[in-house]
């Protein structure tokens, strides 16, 4: 380090070494994270430059995770070269900065905290709209200048106020020199799988929009979420709107599944949390503020919530995206609606268990029959909201076909005798168990004794 | 097992008549706020359904619902339903409770438990306080009786205190993390329970309506009215209170509840005491009532007091309820 000739005595310094720095940055991500952080921009700049959110077919992530490097592609809208210029590249952007409508990158930090997580030598090339530009980081000789926070447009790649057909636009990062922890995962069978599942869980609402994302050429697909809704069972539907933000809830019933059952949160169409069954969501147990815990009887339940904001800042959840900011104001209010709508579910599902009890011949388990026959014919919850006028904040079963075991107007009696006494009595009487010899020898009783 | 009821004969409970006739005098005064018959009443079901009787003759309320959940003794309910406006719901109150649509009508809640405070009382509370319609009402019963430490009750090689049997049985059924921190080493008489019980309820009120409120401007707000305390049979705590938001405050302030005598707004319970007294003793205290009840030297200052052979505490507590005390007689109806 050079040696300053003249200290200026009134400047604290709060010049963080820059290594410490890097290492706190992805200190608490994990590699899934990072390449998921990459695959949200992507997705920004995609619905960013479609003209009908509706459908997305036609747009294309490309994602590889090879030997040696890290690639991720899209044919989205590009970074303009202001925008990189002015605050993309900065460690956390500033306040002023133009906004995604809708994006689910927001924290500024995403970026640059997943390239450091993948490698040190990081290309980046873009084509947007008015303006190209190349950037090349090489994270080793950008930490040996302590002073410099900036990054260079590599020479004569960048170009400004020129107009470049939609049909060119994109985005592209390839990382070289990976990590130990990208070159170790990369090898592994089991991380990319892990990494495929997740990815097509996060943006299961997109790729059944017709978005193709794709990693190592294996195109991801994604299930549809459902719900029965018929004439006899509806979900209950709640929704808050202002202009700049909304939400909705749906909840309900589907396959009886121990995985998959639970509470299900998007924003801004991104999966933060799949199928939970834990506090965050509802399930505190009946000692706490929520629902009891999660066990079989509720294998059936499905809820759905779908945070929507102009201004993803807006959005409850936390700077990871893998779960929601619980103590946020806004988070805590939907949480009560979403305690009231599980318990509105649980009211059949209660029943439902109480039908089965004591023995109750499946004859007369009419509300199960119901559930059951309705259960084949779940409808994809995108489906749903498009019809929601009909729906109301309030779970809808056909009450009338609940049918309870009734309670027995009869007493079981139960006593030991020595075995040799027993098997006298079952040879006399010339039956063959326990059961008939002790309704016998009682029968036997009543009809000479009172 | 017998049901509550089946042990009870519900009106045969002259406390709780006092009571119900105390509240009905209340809520009355909802008409400052709509009309009555734009109410609902939800209380939970009983084959006497005396509260519904009640209100549906003095209040004039048309939509009532009864939570019952005995469903196997569905036919004798049905049976009883004295008015053709009660519908029955079948169930658990805390999974019928949320699909009442609660946000759609100003309803007035009564839940009757005849158990002390238990886990799922919190979840309808919450349900309640966070869905129903600003100008609501809330009435909350619950059983405050100390527990009796049975002699040969032991946790299994040693014995425990009464003290601690009796905290042991509340964590049971409300779980540690609802007991505040600062009762867990009280002995839970009836007069602590009472408290600790008061307290339990405030607080999931409060939580429930910050989780309501969200970052919203316009709050819904909470103010009780009710805090009685009586014992029939096993002592029973009963508090409630409205439920309004700014639009309808100064209309709430109008209500004046805080005039009728029985109404209390803070921690101190209103106790209802009926003494047990003759036809003859009631006929000749109604006659000098109302009074002053003012005492002069440990006596009381009206000497027609003096001519009937009672003993002052009973005429005290006589004169606070005489209007509503019940007059039970065999008859042939």
């Amino acid at each position: 380090m050079e040696k300053q000739t003249e200290l200026d005595l009134s400047i604290v310094e709060a010049d963080p070494a820059k290594g410490f720095f890097v290492s706190m940055l992805i200190k608490d991500i994990t590699l899934r994270d990072a390449i998921g952080d990459l695959v949200d921009n992507a997705v920004d700049a995609i619905k960013a430059r479609a003209t009908d959110l509706s459908n997305l077919s036609g747009y294309k992530i490309d994602v590889k995770l090879g030997k040696s490097f890290f690639s991720i592609v899209d044919n989205g809208f590009g970074m303009e070269a202001e925008i990189a210029r002015t605050y993309a590249f900065n460690f956390g952007k500033s306040s002023d900065h133009k906004l995604i409508e809708g994006s689910i990158g927001q924290f500024g930090i995403g970026m640059k905290r997943a390239f450091f997580k993948l490698g040190s030598k990081i290309q980046v090339k873009s084509v947007a709209k008015t303006s190209q530009f190349d950037l090349t980081i090489d994270v080793a000789d950008w930490l040996k200048q302590p002073k410099v926070w900036k990054f260079k447009f590599d020479e004569n790649t960048l170009k400004e106020n020129i107009v470049n057909p939609e049909s060119k636009t994109g985005f592209s990062i390839h990382i070289s020199d990976l990590s130990f922890d990208s070159k170790t995962s990369f090898s592994n069978e089991t991380f990319i799988d892990l990494l495929k599942k997740e990815i097509s869980l996060e943006h299961m609402l997109n790729i059944n929009k017709g978005l193709t994302i794709s990693i190592n050429s294996f195109p991801l697909a994604s299930g549809q979420i459902s719900l029965v809704n018929n004439d006899q069972i509806k979900p209950t539907f709640w929704e808050q709107s202002t202009d700049h933000q909304s939400v909705k809830i749906l909840a309900g019933i589907s396959t009886k599944d121990s995985e998959e059952g639970g509470w299900y949160i998007f924003c801004n169409e991104r999966l933060i949390l799949a199928h939970n069954k834990t506090e965050e969501t509802v399930w505190t147990g009946s000692k706490g503020d929520g629902v009891p815990l999660w066990h079989a009887q509720y294998f059936r339940f499905r809820g759905y919530v779908f945070f929507e904001a102009a201004d993803s800042s807006k959005l409850p959840w936390n700077t990871t995206k893998t779960g929601m900011d619980l103590d946020s104001p806004y988070y805590k209010e939907v949480r009560a609606k979403m305690i009231t709508m599980t318990r509105q579910v649980m009211d059949l599902l209660d029943k439902l268990k109480e039908e089965k009890e004591k023995d109750n011949p499946e004859e007369n388990r009419t509300l199960n029959k119901a559930v059951d026959t309705s259960l084949k014919q779940s409808v994809p919850v995108i489906e749903i909201l498009a019809n929601k006028s009909v729906l109301n904040d309030r779970f809808h079963y056909p009450l009338a076909l609940f049918n309870p075991p009734k309670r027995k107007n009869s007493i079981k009696i139960s006593y030991l005798v020595s075995h040799e006494k027993y098997e006298a009595v079952k040879e006399h009487l010339g039956v063959g168990s326990t059961n008939e010899v002790g309704l016998s020898t009682f029968k036997y009783y009543f009809e000479n004794e009172l | 097992m017998e049901s509550s009821f089946e042990k009870i004969n519900y009106s045969l409970r002259p406390n709780k008549c006092v009571e119900r006739k105390m509240m009905c005098l209340a809520l009355e005064r909802l008409t400052h706020i709509d009309h009555l018959h734009n109410y609902r009443y939800i209380g939970l079901g009983s084959p006497y359904f005396v509260d519904f009787i009640l209100f549906h003759k003095n209040l004039g309320i048309l939509d009532l619902v009864s939570i019952e959940k005995e469903v196997s003794k569905k036919a004798r309910f049905e049976f009883n339903i004295p008015f053709s406006g009660i519908k029955m719901h079948y169930g658990h109150s805390k999974t019928v409770l949320p699909n009442l649509q609660l946000n759609q009508v100003k309803n007035i809640l009564w839940l009757d438990y005849d158990e002390k405070i238990t886990d799922y009382m919190f979840s309808d509370i919450d349900t309640f306080f966070g869905n129903t319609m600003p100008g609501s009402f809330f009435v909350i019963s619950v059983n405050v009786e100390e527990e009796y430490l049975d002699q040969t009750h032991s946790d299994g090689e040693k014995k425990i205190t009464r003290q601690e049997f009796r905290m042991n049985k509340l964590i049971n059924r409300v779980g540690k993390s609802r007991l505040p921190m600062e009762f867990v080493d009280l002995n839970l008489n009836t007069k602590n329970l009472t408290m600790v019980t008061y307290e339990m309820i405030n607080r999931q009120i409060k939580t429930s309506l910050i989780n309501r409120n969200g970052d919203k401007k316009d709050k819904i707000l909470y103010k009780q009215y009710f805090n009685f305390l009586y014992k029939d049979n096993a002592t029973i705590l009963t508090v409630g209170g409205m439920i309004y938001d700014r639009s309808i405050k100064t209309l709430v302030e109008k209500m004046d509840l805080e005039n009728l005598s029985f109404v209390q707004s803070g921690v101190d319970s209103y106790k209802i005491q009926c003494p047990n007294l003759t036809l003859r003793e009631i006929k000749a205290l109604d006659k000098v009532l109302p009074d002053e009840l003012e005492l002069v030297r440990g006596k009381f200052k009206n000497k027609k007091f003096h001519a009937i052979p009672l003993i002052q505490n009973d005429i005290m507590n006589y004169a606070k309820i005489y209007r509503y005390y019940p007059n039970y007689t065999e008859a042939n109806l």
